[in-house]
């Protein structure tokens, strides 16, 4: 990867790469420099990064990011332990768009992660299972469970109003 | 069994269907399905399901949970019709689910909702700073490095001469020790110059070889006519001035003679001639042996008495001598002892080759 093409990167993806952080981990100070971190390891990697993988190898870097400081925080939700009960809904929704990103807020960190890739960025299974580092069948399973969850929080919300 | 949630409330269901609910459960069941309307379950029509088998089947079709996912059937399809993973089979369980129970949609269109839009991007703060610059930083680097040797060598060159004009050129192969000792040594024969010659006013005059008849015109004897006061001390490091081409012309022996003839009007006389012609050639080989290890003077220039004295204390130094001693001992020593050196009392020496005189005052 050459410079033009590290810094076509940066235009290309940093605003793109810092939602997906931010929206993880919900601190943007961490989030500035957790996409700091990431495209620094992209710039160190860059004679071994294939350019035409590159938006791929950036976010495997900032995912990887925000796995490690989640862990060294201890603050991954479990979602399995999070009570029904315990959703917070917040009453003053103006349109769908707010209700399904506090949804999305809500779900499990690998669950949020795989979503917004499909979502925001439009990978494919198979590529959000490079990025993911996780099998084909726990893609589909993740992104699965994660519509399931945010369906039940739409259809929850919309009783209550 | 357990209180019942969102969660397990489809096991509640199967034992309603089997009829294997208690009062208390069953009671329980129905104020769940009436407090969660959302359910699909809470459509169904609770007690004509016991009299319609066929219905029944249907219900257990819809609970059964996919094995990958561990999702209810429905929801498997509903989500995979959305993700566009269905299989060709799935697409026909999924048609005739929804056939057979038109709510579905409605199911999916809450699943469709789920996909998350574009929403405006936030920019990175700091994105400036993730920019990385192009090789020129690296051409910038040479360009100064460049202008540092330029630099280095512009000095070196202008040392070198500087150094040419009143260092030794053995002083190239010194050591730095030795350079700093040649400098503090420098030092202190400058300040002993200074000092000798505040103390005692040398004055060394010439004067020029008397003419009757004319005067002497060459410019190297022009250079010492008139009276000098050495200031040794304001111009320490001034070296040896050499003078233009002109005044550089070399004096001829045979000249000086003629013109101390002239000047003396003496036509012949073998004592001057001898006396004179001795006199120059011992001071032109004392000269360059003198110069030889120290300061190269050629025959382009012509030292000064500045110079001499440095040379000669320069010599001398270790041997305690006072200026006046050493000054007297040089020109004894580079006369060979043929002209006289006297002093005209003890504060007035001065120094006479034939008409051609120094002197030295306090």
């Amino acid at each position: 990867m050459t410079v033009k093409e590290y810094n076509e990167l940066v235009d290309g993806f940093a605003d793109r790469v810092f939602r997906f952080v931010l929206k993880n981990i919900r601190d943007e100070e961490k989030a500035k420099d957790l996409v700091q971190d990431a495209f620094e390891k992209v710039w160190n990697k860059r004679e071994e990064v294939n350019p035409d993988k590159s938006k791929a190898y950036l976010f495997t870097t900032a995912y990887r990011c925000v796995i490690d400081l989640v862990r060294k925080e201890k603050k991954q939700a479990n979602w399995d332990e999070v009570k029904q009960e315990a959703f917070s809904m917040n009453d003053n929704y103006s349109d769908l768009s707010e209700v399904l990103q506090e949804a999305l807020a809500q779900l499990p960190l690998i669950q949020r992660s795989v979503i917004m890739l499909r979502d925001y960025e439009g990978y494919e299974y198979n590529e959000i299972s490079d990025i993911t580092q996780l099998s084909l069948s726990q893609v589909k399973v993740y992104i699965f469970r994660a519509r399931k969850s945010l369906k039940d929080y739409l259809v929850s919300v919309e009783t209550v109003l | 069994m357990e209180k019942i949630t969102t969660h397990n409330y489809e096991a509640y269901y199967l034992d309603y269907l089997e009829g294997n609910l208690q009062k208390a459960e069953l009671l329980a069941f129905k104020k769940f399905l009436k407090e969660n309307p959302h359910l699909e379950l809470a459509e169904v029509d609770l007690v004509s399901i016991d009299s319609k088998p066929e219905k029944k089947e249907l219900l257990k079709k819809e609970l059964k949970r996919e094995e990958t996912t561990g999702l209810l059937q429905t929801d498997y399809l509903l989500i995979a019709s959305l993700e566009k993973q269905l299989t060709e089979e799935d697409q026909i369980k999924l048609d005739a689910l929804i056939k057979e129970k038109p709510q579905l949609l409605d199911s999916l269109n809450f699943y469709s909702k789920t996909i998350i839009s574009e929403e405006s991007l936030k920019a990175f703060p700091t994105k400036s700073s993730l920019y990385k610059r192009s090789p020129k930083v690296i051409l910038l680097y040479r360009s100064m490095s460049a202008a540092a040797a330029i630099l280095v060598l512009f000095m070196v060159s202008l040392n070198f001469l500087k150094t040419e004009s009143y260092q030794p050129i053995a002083n190239h192969f010194r050591t730095e020790q030795a350079k700093n000792l040649q400098g503090f040594t420098d030092k202190l024969i400058n300040k002993q110059v200074e000092s000798e010659i505040l103390q005692s006013k040398l004055v060394i005059e010439s004067s020029p070889i008397q003419a009757e008849e004319g005067s002497i015109t060459k410019a190297g004897f022009k250079s010492i006519e008139k009276k000098e006061i050495i200031q040794l001390a304001a111009k320490p490091k001034k070296g040896i001035k050499p003078i233009d081409e002109q005044q550089a012309e070399p004096i001829e022996a045979a000249e000086v003679l003629l013109a101390a003839k002239q000047a003396t009007n003496v036509k012949e006389s073998n004592e001057l001639e001898e006396t004179l012609s001795d006199s120059l050639k011992t001071a032109q080989v004392a000269s360059i042996e003198l110069n030889k290890d120290e300061v190269r003077i050629s025959k382009n220039e012509a030292a000064n008495l500045t110079a001499f004295a440095k040379e000669a204390i320069q010599k001398e130094v270790l041997k305690n001598k006072s200026l006046k001693e050493i000054l007297l001992e040089e020109l004894n020593e580079l006369t060979n002892n043929k002209v006289k050196v006297s002093g005209r009392n003890e504060e007035v020496f001065a120094l006479n080759i034939g008409n051609f005189s120094f002197s030295r005052k306090k």
